[in-house]
């Protein structure tokens, strides 16, 4: 098989499991692999991620070592050599710990939400941005914000060069339709939860004053979301087949909600992306950190066939049969990775694939993202991902 | 000249019709590729 071929039928693995209309071939397996691949790629993570052509070589490591069949971060996490040209200063490396930290982010006060509700783009351009980037506090900062533009320019030529690798030299897919993706934590309640008015700050105003929140989610997917959804509308129905899926929301922001205020505040938002992948034929994978099990009512409403749903912290035994209509992803336990032998890991993924999908339904994946150096061991990860990539149905 | 980009709309409006090269002269491209420069900016 060539690695036109290959892509292709990584492709297609992803769409039958989601869609559940048959016993599909084997299962897929999604790569959740974060700034750990940089650590076991033997670079530190300054020198990878302010160097494009070392992160290159991080990927064709991964690409060359483990039997996966998507590799979901690409090098795009952390932008730091595009964000650091501004003087943003969120994220903080540490080489000695192999470690990146970003801070709880709160560039809004409580007092704000009337100027963001009224003008969002005004609000955001002139308040928030310079905020979160010091140089743009001068008073004549167009030369930085050219510079800026260049290294965005860089990003984007890096990104396309290492998507080209990926797919032509190694045969693995890109996961999500860009143009159909509506970002994956854009909307409303996740810009005011990570960015805006942080965990504490958003914590209270819910509390304190719903339907201003009510109020600034609607403006903000007003402003971002709705130009997504209507430029998803014109793209031809079904699912593209140059992608595993359509759509790839992340859910952050959820776990610090009631199943009550995840109606009022995040189930319109998931609502309006369910009826859009149902009347349009896509297929949604939603990356979900933290614990969800108290939402899974909501979830039950997915229609069949559409959805697949990565869950962190999970039972994912008890999630698959709770929420029928939907595919799983996940379960891989990185404490496992991290601490077990390669038989004791093989052992579990032939637990998750026989107990979760030999009806179709199940990706198989890393539980959580896996970052540090401790969260997985090589030999484990070479023996887990060469039984996935051969374990047929 | 060198000019606050951190004004609504006159910053915003400067970048979006002057500094955009690498864009068709369209106003939907280059409001669309503003739209989602912000949110890049806020996000990341």
């Amino acid at each position: 098989m060539n690695t036109e071929e290959l892509r292709k039928e990584r492709i297609q693995l992803f769409k039958d499991a989601i869609r559940m209309e048959k016993k599909p071939k084997r299962i897929p397996y999604f790569g959740n692999l974060w700034s750990w691949k940089i650590i076991d790629a033997g670079y530190k993570l300054s020198e990878a991620l302010f160097d494009y052509e070392i992160m290159q070589k991080v990927l064709r490591h991964v690409f060359e070592n483990y039997k996966i069949d998507v590799l979901y971060e690409t090098g795009w996490r952390n932008p730091v050599q595009v964000t650091s040209i501004l003087g943003n200063e969120e994220y903080i490396i540490n080489d000695d710990a192999n470690s990146i930290n970003i801070k709880d982010q709160c560039f809004m006060e409580a007092e704000e939400y009337d100027e963001l509700i009224k003008n969002p783009k005004k609000f955001l351009w002139e308040k928030v941005v310079p905020r979160k980037n010091k140089l743009l506090r001068e008073e004549n900062n167009s030369g930085h914000f050219r510079k800026f533009l260049q290294k965005y320019g860089e990003f984007g030529e890096f990104m396309g060069k290492s998507s080209k690798i990926m797919q032509e030299e190694y045969g693995l897919p890109e996961f999500a339709d860009p143009m159909a993706a509506f970002d994956h934590w854009g909307n409303g309640y996740e810009l005011l939860f990570n960015i805006l008015r942080g965990i504490k700050g958003l914590s209270i105003d819910i509390r304190r004053d719903p339907e201003k929140v009510s109020a600034a989610i609607e403006a903000l997917d007003e402003t971002f979301v709705k130009p997504r959804f209507e430029r998803g509308k014109k793209l031809p129905k079904g699912s593209n087949k140059e992608y595993c899926v359509d759509m790839n929301p992340v859910m952050l922001g959820h776990t610090i909600l009631s199943p009550k205020q995840f109606e009022k505040f995040y189930w319109p938002h998931l609502k309006r992306i369910s009826d859009f992948a149902e009347s349009h034929d896509k297929l949604v994978y939603i990356f979900a950190e933290g614990e969800s099990s108290r939402f899974y009512e909501f979830f039950q409403e997915f229609p069949k066939g559409h959805f697949a749903i990565h869950t962190e912290q999970d039972d994912i035994f008890e999630l698959k049969k709770r929420v029928p209509n939907i595919a799983v992803a996940g379960g891989m336990k990185s404490t496992l990775l991290g601490k077990g032998t390669p038989q004791e890991c093989v052992d579990y993924a032939k637990k998750l694939i026989d107990e979760l999908g030999s009806d179709g339904g199940y990706i198989f994946s890393e539980n959580k993202m896996i970052s540090y150096e401790q969260d997985c061991k090589a030999e484990n990860l070479k023996a887990v991902s060469e039984f996935v990539s051969q374990y047929y149905l | 000249m060198e000019y606050n980009v951190a004004k609504y709309p006159e910053g915003y409006e400067k970048v979006k019709n002057e500094e955009l090269n690498f864009l068709p002269d369209d106003e939907d491209i280059r409001e669309s590729f503003m739209t989602e420069l912000l949110q890049w900016l806020i996000q990341w």
